[in-house]
This record gives structure tokens, sequence and C-alpha cells, in this order.
């Protein structure tokens, strides 16, 4: 019954944290390239259907941190998540009323726009191109949206129901 | 609805939004461009790190243990064949130790001859490197070692096949290693065969060495052995480091490229070792270089090795 007690601010911090632990979950060198940005999944689920985290500052805050974890340039994240959640925001009112299918190509048009700064962030440290399985990220990230989606929305249900 | 002023209310909105998307936009450019140069972010990641330690080290305890468990409920007979094996190649390893001991004095007496400073280096703590993966782009590896361990800041990390990198940061109990495949890195290594000189810059992510200002008619083939050459202080001499897999000598440039693969399994091996320099390990070549070097060398020198050390640059 501890259920009953966790608001919705308590589950943000908990699927934030679960997020970040999902990051710097050793996969291995043939997963890595495809693991999807979990972080920006749970941040588009939350602006979207809960009302949270949708400020800029919220975005930049947290790719910042994900940034002193992940141990890249400080900054990439953050900008990564901040043209997300500008973008989320614009659109905020078709992408909320798309139905479900539609609104996993549009996660991962988001997603995409992460894949796009990272290989900015290669192209100005002097790393070579990053394989063509790299860019299957966000198709990962979409096929996984629905399930995501369900899940967040049945966690916060039962709560709303129990109590 | 009065769908106008929600819409006009919006627009508003959205230019304020642009506006903040900007600022921040451009804080993190600032921010990105003052961390790839590289020296201003030094302290920030120093005490980031000592944040993100306990965490990582509670990440690392769910992989960690279970594997030291199902060691300690693993079948006897098992283990006792393992034990025989190790113990097999415990003498045979003892036994090259011995020749290696009469060769390392046979070798001090040459140096002692050729009037060198001892570069013999045999101080090592070993490592297990955390599951805890990081952005493969930062090229960097934690180990489960740190100040208190008696780490320090940019000693050279081995595996059993040779040398992967340096520390970076050091934390309380554990330690990040940036590799030698980091763009950034540049490591001076010597061709066994030859003798001769250059550096090797990491590859980036498709883990390969590249040197990429060759003379033209440098003495190189694809196989030769490379090792670290002891220049610059930061590495000990004689460490290998790669196998040459590629030359070019592109007509109308003015330097050969060539590429290595590390021998150094970084990506696999799930222990290393930091050595240690003693003060006495820093090479002759490395004190005429850097005038760093020879500032901490300067400090704890016993007295013969002291005279030499004052004796070299000049000489």
């Amino acid at each position: 019954m501890a259920e009953r007690r966790l608001s919705d601010a308590a589950l943000v911090w908990l699927t934030l944290i679960g997020a970040f632990v999902l990051t710097l979950l050793p996969v291995g060198e043939l997963v890595r390239p495809i693991w999807p940005y979990w972080v920006a999944m749970v941040m588009i689920y939350w602006a979207l259907e809960g009302n949270r985290l949708r400020s800029l500052g919220q975005a930049f805050v947290i790719g910042l941190l994900l940034d002193v974890f992940t141990g890249s340039l400080l900054g990439q994240h953050a900008l990564s998540l901040l043209i997300i959640s500008f973008l989320l925001e614009r659109f905020r009112n078709q992408l909320r009323f798309f139905p479900p299918w539609q609104q996993a190509l549009a996660v991962m048009a988001l997603l995409l726009n992460d894949r796009v700064v990272s290989l900015w962030v290669v192209w100005i440290g002097g790393e070579p191109w990053p394989p063509l399985l790299w860019w299957l990220a966000p198709l990962v990230g979409m096929v996984i949206w629905p399930w995501l989606f369900l899940g967040f929305d049945r966690a916060r249900q039962k709560r709303r129901l129990s109590s | 609805m009065v769908i106008g002023q929600t819409s006009s209310a919006h627009a508003g909105d959205l230019s304020q939004h642009t506006g903040r998307l900007l600022a921040y936009g451009l804080l993190a450019l600032f921010l990105m461009a003052v961390d790839y140069r590289g020296g201003y972010l030094d302290r920030f990641h120093q005490i980031t790190r000592e944040f993100t330690e306990p965490v990582f080290l509670v990440l690392e305890a769910p992989f960690y243990w279970p594997a030291r468990l199902s060691q300690w409920f693993r079948d006897t007979d098992q283990s006792i064949a393992e034990r025989d094996a190790l113990e097999d190649q415990l003498r045979e390893q003892h036994a090259s130790l011995l020749r290696m001991a009469a060769l390392g004095r046979e070798n001090e007496e040459l140096r002692r001859l050729l009037n060198l400073s001892q570069a013999i280096d045999d101080r090592f703590i070993s490592a297990r490197v955390l599951s805890v993966d990081l952005n493969p782009f930062s090229h960097r590896l934690i180990i489960n070692q740190g100040r208190v361990d008696g780490i320090e800041s940019s000693m050279a990390v081995v595996d059993q096949g040779g040398l992967i990198g340096q520390i970076d940061t050091v934390q309380a109990t554990t330690s990040s290693v940036i590799l030698i495949t980091d763009p950034d890195h540049a490591l001076p290594v010597r061709v066994a065969r030859t003798g001769a000189v250059t550096l090797a810059y990491g590859g980036g992510l498709n883990g390969d060495l590249s040197l990429p200002d060759l003379p033209m008619n440098i003495d190189l083939q694809v196989g030769d052995a490379l090792e670290s050459s002891g220049l610059g202080g930061v590495f000990p001499e004689g460490l290998p480091v790669g196998v040459v897999n590629r030359i070019d000598r592109p007509r109308g440039e003015s330097f050969a490229v060539a590429t290595a693969e590390p021998v150094g399994q970084h990506d696999r091996s799930r222990f290393v070792m930091v050595l240690v320099p003693s003060v006495s390990a820093q090479s002759e070549l490395g004190l005429e270089d850097d005038p760093i070097v020879e500032g901490s060398v300067e400090g704890e020198v016993s007295e013969g090795e002291a005279t030499e050390a004052e004796e070299t640059p000049n000489g």
C-alpha cells in the first residue's frame, strides 16, 4: 500500500532515476549503438501526458546531469534535450491527440534530433563516423514508446484508483 | 472554446519560449566549447566525478556480487582442476622469471657501463574495471582503485596485452582511465624493429591508433610492433602498444600515414594494472625533452642518480 502515497512527482523522480540507470547499464558493444535515449523518452512522456518536465530549464538541467554521468562533452545532452523539449512544447497540442502509431513516429522524429546533435559533437571531436547501426536507436525508441506509454499510464492509473 | 484567444496567448508564449531556447542553447554551446578546449573545466569534472562515484559503485553491485556468489558455490572438482592448471602456469612463469632476474641484473650492469640510469619499473596496482558503461565517445574506463590505494593522475595503465591508457581523474576509491584510442590522446611510440620514434594518436571509435606524421621514406612494414618510447615521461619505456596494420604513402603529400591495432584489449579485459613509477624510472630522453619531468625528478632522487640527472641535459 506504499503505492498509494506515490504522488506524480515521486513517480517522475523514480522514472528519471530508472532512465539514468538504464543509460549507464553495461549492455555491451553490440547493443550500445542502438540503446535508446531513455531519459528523453521519459521526459517526452511526462511533458505530453503528465504536464510535468515541460520547461526548457528542466530539460537543460537533466541534460547536464546526464552529461556528468556519462562523461560526454558538457552540454551535449543538455542541448539535445533542450531541442526535444522545445519541439515538444511547440507541437504539444498536435502530439497529444495523435493516434498511438503516429505518436510513436513523432517520438522517433524527436529522438532523431539527439542523433543529429551527437553527430555534430562527434564531428567537431574528430571522431570517425559512427556505424550505420547507430542510426537505429531512434527506431528502437519508437518501438519501445507504446509500451513505455502504456506502462506509465498503468502505473499512474493504479495509483489513482487505489487512492 | 475561444480559439483566437488561446492561439494569440500561445503565440506570445512561443516567442518567449524561443527566447529562452536561444539563451539555454547558447549556454549549452558555450559549455561545450569551453569543455572541448580542455583545461578550464578540469576542476569541475574532478568535483562531479566525486559525486558520481557512489552512484557507479551502487550500480556495480548487482553485477559484481552475483559473480562472486557463483564462485563461492562452485563445484569443488572444477576449482581443484583450475587451481592445478594455475599452479602449473605459476611454476612455468616462475622459471622464466628466474631467467628474467638474471637478464635484469645483466641489463643493470650494462646500463651502468653505458652510464644510463635505472629504467626498470616493477611496482603495479591491480584493479578491476567497473561494469558501468559510459558514453562510448568518452573513451574512458572506471576502475575500482583510487586515491586511498595510491593511484595518482597520469599513471600508465596496462592489461595482459599491453598499454591501454593512463589515469585521468582520481576519486577516493575509483579512478577514471583515459584510453589511448581517444582522438585527443597522443602517445610517444617507437617502432620496435628500427627504433624510429613518432606519435600515435587515438583513432576514436574504430579502436585503431593512427600515426599521421611519418616521413615518406620511413622503414615501416605491416606487422611491425610499436612500443612506448618513454619520451615525455608519462609512460615508461618499452611497453607493447600495437601492431601496424596499414601504411599509406599518398602521392603529393608530405607525410606517410599508418594505422596500428592496439594490443591492449581494453574493451574485453575486466582486470587492468596501474604502473606506479619509481622516481628513477624516468628515462634520460624524457629528462632532456620535458622540463616538467625534470622538475618532478629533482625532489627525491637518490644520490647516484641525482648527479646523472643533472649531467644529462648538459652533456
